[in-house]
């Protein structure tokens, strides 16, 4: 009886408290309708990968045909280079894109002059919010066969390479301006890390007798591992997206067979030959797997080290 | 490393006032030897461009307000611990960042809500970015909660409390989240590339795309310039690209400052 009455009380009190802050209620309430409409409602749409879906007829009107769509996507050869395309670059960013951040943090804490870091700090944050629209049209100047880098090469007998239509270049390229547009901003993380060390380690260290180099083994990287961690999860959550914008604005059809990503090949077929169910059907298991790494992936870290993002 | 960073900029700015002559003798232009502003005239002087970034503008700074109210607006409820459902809620918005419908079932929402060909697409679905949501609500959190009682006894009520305490006080983080909205909306190619067929339509961002990745011709290579040659298309181009990054350039100093700690805000919640 007592446990009925406290429940009837507390059930007045939350009446009461919703009655209270109902005026906080309605301040969320336009972005709980916008993430209902735009984000929920595609979820939702994403069912007509299971659907023979006829504009005509709209999502529910379309007939269900199981999981027809992506028995067909597995049969495709063109979905498999897609899919291995998509984990190679991924990868290749995470091993050559994702320690570069750490390493210039870790060099710009050494510097000491304040104006100076300082500056270069404005000035390697600044590719971040230039759009890689932009970038790639600077990278075309750069790099096409007129371009900058070939005159050069030509200038000193060598032959002009195609970088921007080659397959072997593509990859690399793509990997390379990643880490020059997004190295500096990656960096913010860390360096606001390492600003939260005591400096007593560092003092004590010197007096132990250890150098620069012992400094950064075993006071630096320590202090940045737990960060260090959670990025990793975040990316392995990615792994299955292809950065969109990027490749989309670097490729072209010469180099469909080494750039081709999951993201940009969903729409094509999707968007430019109208396949909406195909072309959901590959984007829902795209999202199913990178949710899917993302919470193994963050179990895994915690059993680990005790450090996962929730 | 600054100079790797900075070269490619160079580059193009050097190479949008280079004029024609001296453009085609030489490749390399560290410094230039004389300079003109033939090619930026030009670009001024096409109705396209201009009428691109009179869009540009305006889907920038609506876009950025409403944005920055909605999402202000529903971090503020989200910092008060006995909200009754406040974690299911804050659930409900976090998910979303994770998981998606994909592009084609966005796609069939946007063309039934009518949103095709319009200037809307560009702002209305864009309420809420989550991660911005997560910086504001850090932020809010850690205004004392004493200023907020006192405003109470006053008789203030939620409303008045946000817009007259909680907003003042956060003028260092909205800015920072203002700015990176506004990159944002300025840099959003994507939406128009999507929905916007109309070409009177087109923001600065997706006039830049069709020049500089489809290399459509059309405005690089007609008019009174139509008798020069090639390179000239190439000194266009590089003035396009400028007039897309200069507004970037000259807002970003005043706002630097703030977000490296707005970052870090973000980064250590979430």
């Amino acid at each position: 009886m007592a446990t009925i009455g406290a429940k009837a009380v507390a059930g007045k009190d939350v009446r009461r408290r919703i009655v209270k802050y109902k005026m906080l209620y309605l301040m969320l309430l336009p972005a709980v309708a916008f993430l209902i409409i735009f984000s929920y409602i595609p979820m939702y749409g994403a069912s007509i990968a299971f659907k023979e879906f006829w504009i005509t007829k709209g999502i529910l009107g379309s007939p269900w045909v199981g999981f027809k769509h992506f028995e067909q996507i597995f049969a495709t050869d063109k979905f498999w280079q897609v899919f291995t395309n998509t984990i190679e670059i991924n990868l290749m960013r995470l091993l050559f894109g994702f320690p570069a951040p750490i390493i210039l943090a870790i060099l710009l804490n050494e510097v000491r002059h304040r104006i100076f870091k300082r500056s270069i700090q404005t000035i390697i944050y600044l590719p971040h919010f230039i759009s890689w629209v932009t970038i790639s049209g600077i990278l075309f100047a750069l790099l096409s066969n007129e371009g900058l880098v070939n005159s050069i090469i030509v200038l000193f007998g060598g032959d002009p390479v195609n970088f921007l239509t080659s397959n072997s270049m593509f990859r690399p390229l793509l990997v390379i301006s990643g880490i020059w547009k997004e190295v500096g901003w990656g960096t913010i993380i860390f360096l606001a890390a390492l600003s939260g060390v005591n400096p007593d380690l560092y003092e004590a260290s010197v007096i132990d007798g250890a150098n620069r180099w012992k400094q950064i083994v075993h006071i630096t990287l320590p202090s940045l591992l737990p960060i260090i961690s959670i990025l990793l999860i975040l990316n392995f959550g990615s792994m299955m997206s292809g950065g969109f914008d990027q490749v989309f604005n670097m490729y072209n059809p010469m180099v469909y067979e080494s750039g081709d990503v999951i993201d940009t090949y969903v729409y094509r077929i999707g968007l430019t030959q109208g396949q909406y169910s195909m072309a959901t059907a590959i984007g829902l298991f795209l999202n199913v797997i990178n949710f899917v790494l993302l919470i193994a992936v963050n179990s895994a870290a915690k059993k680990m080290n005790g450090h996962g993002i929730y | 490393m600054a100079c790797i960073m900075l070269y490619p900029f160079w580059h193009v700015l050097v190479g949008s006032v280079l004029p024609y002559e001296e453009a085609v003798k030489t490749r390399f232009n560290i410094i230039p030897r004389s300079i003109s502003f033939e090619a930026y005239e030009y670009v001024f002087s096409k109705n396209t461009i201009l009428m691109s970034v009179v869009v540009s503008v305006f889907v920038t700074v609506i876009g950025t307000l409403y944005q920055l109210l909605i999402t202000s607006i529903a971090a503020y409820p989200l910092t008060k611990q006995d909200l009754p459902g406040r974690t299911a809620i804050f659930l409900f918005i976090i998910f979303t960042m994770f998981f998606g419908g994909g592009l084609i079932p966005y796609y069939l929402l946007i063309k039934s809500l009518g949103m095709v060909n319009s200037l809307a697409v560009m702002i209305i679905p864009a309420a809420l970015s989550t991660y911005n949501l997560i910086v504001l609500k850090t932020f809010f959190q850690n205004i004392p909660i004493d200023l907020e009682e006192s405003a109470k006894i006053d008789g203030a009520g939620y409303m008045r409390v946000f817009f007259q305490i909680i907003i003042p006080l956060s003028f260092p983080a909205l800015a920072t989240i203002a700015l990176f909205i506004a990159v944002g909306q300025w840099n959003n190619w994507y939406v128009p590339m999507l929905f916007l067929n109309d070409k009177e339509l087109w923001p600065l961002a997706m006039v830049l795309r069709d020049v500089l990745i489809n290399n459509n011709m059309e405005l690089t290579r007609s008019g009174s310039f139509v008798s020069k040659d090639f390179m000239l298309g190439d000194t266009i181009k590089n003035a396009i690209v400028m007039v897309s990054v200069i507004p970037i350039i000259i807002v970003y100093p005043f706002i630097q400052k703030h977000f490296v700690k707005g970052v870090m805000i973000g980064s250590i919640k979430s």
